[in-house]
């Protein structure tokens, strides 16, 4: 390569990025611009083959802007699942805590002694670990948690309704499972929330080769 | 032709940035309204998107419903960390790769869209030279050139160094400007052949 080739690489990647708002002046690219014929020819056709790749490039077909259009219109976009990613929060924060306050006995006898409570114990820990990720991220996550969340939380109410009812504990006791029945909640908002909108149905003669006049 | 006017003249049927990003954080809290407007004032900039890297009008229509299906679901997780065009064309080329793996090809410029340009000795279709770009310089030049991006959102959309897309767009022109001469130089070979023969 030859002073002069280097000289017209480096003037004309400068004069590019330069007439992009990308660079800064350069005093040896633009002196060896202005005397350098081949650059000032290059630099003419660049200007040339820009402006018209700007404003000859063809837009979208018409078919293409009434599809999207309807798209725009008949779905609309999901909402945040904020509310939902708050209430599993709560329930991922608050379970352990539970959790902790019931093998202290805070609400009546503690399973600790129990193969059979730890095992439950565990289980649960499980389920509040799976409220923490589908807080994270309730797109992707809570819709897979929502059954098994669901049945926990109902199974568990209908016991505790049985219990209470029956006398054999209080109701005081019972709201160790409160952070259960919160993220059950919070997975079927979050769910809801991030739930696909059904897509309108695509109308493939908007395909049909169409010509462009540009 | 400073940066200024042609950033006007590229962007001239589409929406400003700032607009667009007001319309994506109105729209990603759930306003319909907005979304439709941001829908119809960005469509124009995917479509070329993905037929210039597709180089395929039928693929480049398939893509861009694909792109804007996607949005409505996606939309809610936009934060506004880039601006809206930028996170549009990354879903872009989500939805054209997806695409392209159905159609079970790779982008070839087989349905080149045609820019003529007349030009004293006669028609190139500019449409045709940058197609032919590799894949890489052609994503850049129409990011930059015909859609406006500012290098550094072009280097976000692209996930790459700035300085990547810089020697992209300058390898992109060179290679555009080396197509055009060498075009003209045909087109100017073919009609003075014409007017030999017809003499």
């Amino acid at each position: 390569m030859t002073g002069d080739d280097t000289n017209c690489t480096h003037a004309r990647e400068w004069l590019c990025a330069y007439r992009d708002d990308e660079a800064d002046d350069d005093a040896l690219a633009r002196s060896h611009l202005d005397t350098c014929n081949n650059c000032q020819c290059w630099s003419a056709t660049f200007d040339r083959v820009t402006r018209h790749a700007r404003l000859r490039a063809p837009m979208a077909p018409a078919p293409v802007t009434a599809t999207v259009t309807r798209i725009a219109r008949e779905a609309p976009p999901v909402r945040h699942a904020t509310f939902g990613r708050v209430l599993l929060g709560i329930a991922a924060a608050s379970g352990p805590l539970v959790l902790i306050l019931d093998a202290a006995g805070v609400f009546g006898h503690s399973h600790l002694g129990s193969t059979d409570g730890r095992h439950a114990d565990v289980l649960t820990t499980a389920l509040y670990g799976g409220y923490a990720l589908a807080a994270w991220r309730p797109d992707r996550l809570a819709a897979g948690l929502l059954p098994v969340a669901v049945l926990a939380a109902a199974i568990t109410l209908a016991l505790s309704v049985v219990d209470v009812t029956s006398g054999a504990v209080s109701i005081l006791d019972e709201l160790s499972h409160l952070p259960l029945l919160i993220g059950a909640a919070g997975a079927a908002v979050a769910t809801r929330a991030s739930q696909p909108v059904a897509a309108p149905p695509t109308d493939r003669t908007t395909h049909t080769p169409i010509a462009h006049s540009v | 032709m400073s940066r200024r006017q042609t950033r006007h003249d590229a962007r001239r049927r589409t929406l400003a940035d700032h607009d667009a990003d007001a319309l994506a954080r109105r729209a990603s809290r759930g306003d319909s309204d907005a979304f439709a407007a941001l829908c119809t004032g960005i469509h124009h900039d995917i479509w070329r998107y993905c037929w210039s890297l597709t180089g395929d009008r039928d693929l480049a229509d398939d893509a861009t419903q694909e792109t804007f299906l996607r949005a409505t679901t996606a939309i809610g997780r936009f934060r506004g960390d880039a601006p809206v065009r930028v996170w549009f064309v990354v879903l872009a080329r989500r939805s054209l790769g997806d695409t392209l793996d159905r159609a079970k090809r790779a982008p070839v410029p087989a349905d080149p869209v045609a820019i003529p340009v007349r030009d004293g000795t006669g028609y190139v279709d500019l449409g045709a030279l940058i197609t032919a770009l590799a894949p890489d310089a052609r994503q850049a030049f129409v990011l930059t050139q015909m859609l406006g991006f500012s290098y550094a959102d072009a280097a976000v959309a692209m996930d790459c160094p700035v300085g990547t897309i810089r020697s992209r767009v300058f390898r992109a022109k060179s290679a555009l400007v080396d197509a055009w001469h060498a075009d003209h130089h045909t087109d100017a070979a073919h009609e003075t052949n014409a007017e030999e023969a017809s003499e």
